[in-house]
């Protein structure tokens, strides 16, 4: 499993996969079709749910979450 | 009606009756009100290179996020020049109302207007008209 996180992070990135997907699995129900990124940022870990077929309209759930507490300090939905 | 010189711009397709007419019935058919049915509608509006005339057909219904535009159906003497559906989901519920970022990238993929209603109205997403304008094949110009 990779290292990266914000620095002094105490969450591992599978739990903060777990909270983001747990969160998205609620709202959209269906995630097939989906990239999932992760990324560490200064306000905490980044997570975004993007499509990847050039010719489909819709979108997915963007979260920042805590890089301690694993608390969703952010969250947006598209559509 | 005259041939058309060039294609219709954002503004000129969401001003005109077949579009704001297939706009409303794919939100109908989006089943808004319903938080477990309501999923995305849309389609592909053409241009009668003949008339002028704009045409709307309906892709298959999409789910509660999304909606494939891929396959546009070739009309004789037509050119595609945007596609429009619905985002049913509310914004009381956390949702973005407007284009998503694979909206615009899709948008600016295809080569023409992505047209959106959602509760709070109507937007519009990608290039001001078909890019190439009526050159090309009928379908995306991508």
């Amino acid at each position: 499993m990779t290292t990266l996180s914000p620095a002094g992070a105490a969450l591992a990135v599978a739990e903060v996969l777990r909270i983001a997907h747990q969160d998205a699995q609620k709202v959209y129900r269906d995630l097939s079709g989906l990239k999932i990124t992760l990324t560490p940022c200064a306000d905490g870990w980044h997570v975004d749910y993007d499509l990847t077929d050039p010719l489909v309209a819709g979108g997915g759930p963007h979260y920042v979450i805590h890089p301690d507490t694993g608390d969703i300090l952010t969250r947006r939905y598209e559509q | 009606m005259n041939a058309p010189t060039r294609p219709p711009t954002n503004s000129e397709l969401l001003a005109r009756s077949e579009v704001i007419q297939a706009l409303g019935e794919a939100w109908t058919d989006s089943l808004v009100d319903d938080p477990i049915n309501r999923h995305e509608e849309g389609g592909w509006i053409y241009l009668d290179l003949s008339t002028g005339a704009i045409v709307a057909r309906r892709a298959p219904a999409g789910t509660r996020s999304r909606l494939s535009l891929a396959n546009p159906p070739q009309l004789l003497n037509h050119v595609l020049v945007g596609t429009f559906h619905t985002h049913p989901n509310p914004a009381s519920e956390g949702w973005d109302t407007g284009p998503s970022t694979q909206d615009e990238r899709a948008a600016h993929y295809t080569g023409v207007p992505w047209l959106i209603r959602a509760e709070d109205g109507d937007y519009s997403t990608g290039p001001d008209g078909r890019r190439g304008e009526l050159t090309g094949g009928p379908g995306y110009p991508h």
